[in-house]
């Protein structure tokens, strides 16, 4: 049994696999495909028309047939198997019995380069990153034209191949931090890796990290920073967007397009940044601290008003804080799972219950859903959706241990948070570390 | 790697931390009048101190007193550190009690002193496990979170100074220098000679700079005169000498009309807080690292073992006069590590640097 033979009993279970019998400059030839990614009538035309003009020029069949590709030099059932699913068209010259491998019109099916959909840019370039790995680099190349950018190519796995991709600007790269991963890739091989969480065991990351080790991003430009920047791009194929190592504090704080406004804006965008991280985590277990535990440090004023607005509620503080709390993170969850259509059905009933109904139904105080709209709010302040997930999750370490030791508790959160950050490292670089464009090691 | 900066930051903070809460009272206690002299005795020992300290260990390159130490003998080494690892533990049993203490009175008046104790311990163990570096770089996002309500507070808190308290300026008696030997002066010197050992921990995992750190040390003196002066002349001496926390007692009646809150000294001493935790996790990590050299273990476990080991005695410290009696017999092993180790290195400095002239002369 030939080895074509083999794959056309494969036939029988993929429905996607074609084989077609024509003739080159009079060789039996048969083509073999998955019609799914190729485009056949395209591609047929495109070989016969190769064959013509390169035998009208009287070359030897060898070189007609090095031409149309690389011949398979052991072909394998697997090998061709393979080769197939990556989208290769192979040809099997019956009279010598050669495989050979061409390169096909492919059918489209990737986006075309649209606007971000989880990013938003006001002034710059708008492109996004698409699911194609080779667009992803193009759009790379584009912004930056740079002879030091290289392009470094993995296949990782062994079951399912996944390919990626790790750019870097030599003239700048943090030698040690690309060397690392490059070894980490390397030894990692064998690993199949089809999400993120299996790239950072890939990469040796702990499981347990609270916070990114990758920092993503949808656009070219950010990349582009990244790069300059002395940092290292990963492109993993079919995710549309980059994965930026390390990922730093600052990014939490800092986007490229700031850089569009007068320096004093953008100083004043990110502190805003920082200011509404500092709210987001503090506000509501300063809440609970100052209702259940320290209402004496208040002014007494203030310390009636919000007494006052407690009245009737029937729960000590951090249940109540806990409860709304959980159910904003349920809107936020429910918000990313509707479809479009049903969205505002979401906001109308979300907006129903933290309105007037739960006050008036004296199960929270009003001031409650005062504070924790601004920590909705401010949590979205911050860059990049991962890493609002971190601050979302400290935020409830703090209105726990307030709940314990009052303003003091807020303190100590504040405190851990603080030291875990400082603690954390990814390939030797500190997670609080300001990586320059000259690769000035401060922070 | 270089981390001059943040060393400098550290070393400043963690003494900020331990000089606005003990220390003012101790030097009231100590002087009748003219506390700038004793303000300033305190600051020239500093400075002698830390100087000789530095300029020793800059004249290694790059090498911790411990390495120091072990190259002129194990036993040497041994004998000249046991004491300085003693005062570790028993500067972070003081702190942790004493601050527990505080947070109580302050804060959380029905909370058990116990319960403050082990969150205290466990904060500072949790940072001093991750090492030198992270306690760094804390260090920086404390300032940047701390500073500024503390700067507030410090410009606040001369609300109510009545400057003609400043006088007598020269009282006879002051120029005797009859104070350095008075208890509560001596116990002061927590503040003066509390946290710079730590530099010559340091390296060679973190380098810095020296002369940075000389410029550093001459921020602290505005800090050790508002500390003591600020209670001085908002009070006078003798009300002030009754307060257990003079200055936390001054930014408690700093009355702010724009501010939500009814005391400024939460800020402050929440932000005082912070620095002594950052101190504490400092000592720790000292104390583990002294270990480290004897036994070969890894730090998260030292670390926990010493704060477990800890706050069993800061529990069974049973009232404030123990406490009192603690910090006395510490202040001889504190004068032993603000004399002896920084004299022991700049000597040895001295020694290394004319042996590697003589050898490359």
């Amino acid at each position: 049994m030939t080895i074509l033979q083999a794959l056309k009993h494969r036939a029988s279970l993929n429905a996607d696999i074609r084989f077609q019998k024509m003739t080159l400059s009079g060789l039996e030839v048969e083509l073999t495909g998955l019609s799914s990614l190729i485009d056949f009538n395209a591609s047929l035309l495109h070989i016969q028309q190769q064959v013509h003009q390169d035998t009208n020029t009287g070359l030897p069949l060898e070189s007609v047939i090095g031409n149309l590709g690389p011949i398979v030099a052991e072909p394998t059932e697997h090998q061709l198997m393979s080769s197939m699913l990556a989208g290769h068209l192979i040809l099997w010259f019956e009279r010598i019995d050669a495989y050979v491998l061409v390169a096909p019109v492919s059918r489209p099916l990737s986006r075309t380069i649209e606007p971000p959909t989880t990013e938003n840019v006001l002034r710059g370039s708008i492109s996004a990153f698409v699911e194609d790995i080779d667009t992803n680099i193009g759009l790379i190349r584009k912004h930056v034209a740079s002879p030091s950018l290289h392009v470094h190519s993995y296949l990782l796995g062994t079951i399912q191949k996944k390919r990626i991709v790790l750019l870097c600007n030599d003239n700048v790269v943090d030698v040690r931090l690309r060397d690392a991963i490059v070894a980490m890739l390397e030894k990692n091989k064998e690993m199949n890796i089809q999400n993120l969480q299996q790239l950072s065991t890939a990469l040796g990351f702990s499981k347990w990290s609270l916070v990114t080790k990758f920092n993503t991003s949808e656009l070219p430009q950010e990349a582009e920073t990244a790069l300059s920047k002395g940092k290292v791009v990963l492109f993993m194929d079919r995710m549309p967007f980059a994965i930026i190592l390390p990922s730093l504090m600052w990014d939490m704080f800092a986007v490229e397009n700031d850089r569009s406004f007068p320096v004093i804006f953008m100083y004043a965008i990110r502190f805003l940044r920082v200011f509404g991280v500092l709210i987001n985590i503090l506000i509501p277990g300063l809440y609970v601290a100052l209702v259940s535990v320290n209402p004496d440090v208040l002014r007494i004023e203030l310390a009636l008003t919000i007494a006052k607005s407690r009245i009737d509620v029937p729960y000590p503080s951090l249940v109540e804080t806990l409860l709304l709390l959980v159910i904003l993170e349920l809107i936020l969850e429910a918000s990313i799972r509707l479809p479009k259509s049903i969205g505002p059905t979401l906001t109308m009933v979300g907006g129903i219950i933290l309105g007037q109904a739960v006050v008036s139904a004296k199960l929270v105080s009003n001031l409650l859903i005062i504070i924790l709209a601004a920590t909705t709010i401010a949590n979205s302040a911050v860059v990049g959706f991962q890493n609002s997930v971190t601050i979302r999750l400290f935020k409830y370490l703090l209105v726990v241990l307030s709940a314990i030791y009052g303003v003091m508790g807020l303190l100590a959160g504040l405190f851990l948070v603080c030291s875990y950050m400082a603690g954390v490292t990814s390939f030797g670089i500190p997670y609080m570390h300001l990586m320059k464009p000259r690769g000035e090691p401060n922070g | 790697m270089v981390k001059t900066w943040q060393v400098a930051n550290l070393y400043i903070l963690t003494h900020i931390g331990v000089i606005f809460f003990l220390y003012p009272d101790n030097m009231i206690q100590a002087m009748e009048v003219s506390h700038w002299i004793g303000i300033l005795t305190g600051f020239l020992l500093h400075i002698i101190v830390v100087w000789s300290y530095i300029k020793g260990l800059s004249l290694f390159d790059r090498r911790n007193v411990v390495d120091i130490f072990l190259d002129a003998g194990k036993w040497i080494a041994f004998l000249l550190l046991a004491p300085v690892f003693v005062y570790l533990l028993a500067v972070i049993v003081i702190s942790i009690r004493s601050y527990g203490e505080m947070i109580t009175i302050i804060f959380l008046s029905s909370t058990p002193l116990w319960a403050t104790m082990l969150l205290t311990a466990i904060l500072a163990a949790f940072l001093a496990m991750q090492g030198i570096e992270a306690i760094l770089r804390t260090g920086l996002l404390l300032l940047v979170l701390c500073m500024p309500p503390t700067l507030f507070v410090l410009f606040s808190s001369f609300q109510h100074v009545d400057w003609h308290y400043l006088l007598p300026l020269f009282e006879g008696g002051a120029f005797q220098w009859s104070f350095v030997y008075n208890r509560s002066f001596l116990m002061g010197l927590l503040a003066v000679g509390g946290s710079f050992v730590f530099l010559g921990f340091v390296q060679p995992e973190v380098a810095f700079n020296q002369r940075y750190i000389r410029y550093a040390s001459f921020l602290l003196l505005p800090l050790y005169g508002i500390a003591v002066y600020v209670p001085l002349l908002t009070f006078g001496h003798s009300t002030a000498s009754r307060l257990m926390f003079p200055f936390i007692f001054v930014t408690d009646i700093v009355e702010v009309n724009w501010l939500m809150f009814e005391r400024t000294s939460l800020f402050f001493t929440m932000s005082m807080i912070a620095f002594v935790l950052l101190f504490i996790s400092l000592m720790l990590w000292n104390a583990a690292y002294l270990v480290q050299k004897v036994i070969t273990v890894r730090t998260w476990s030292i670390v926990w073992a010493i704060a477990f080991v800890l706050f069993v005695i800061c529990v069974s410290i049973d009232d404030w006069e123990q406490l009192e009696k603690l910090i006395w017999w510490n202040t001889f092993l504190r004068l032993y590590v603000m004399f002896v180790i920084p004299g022991v290195t700049l000597t040895l400095g001295l020694l290394y640097k004319r042996k590697g002239g003589a050898a490359y002369g």
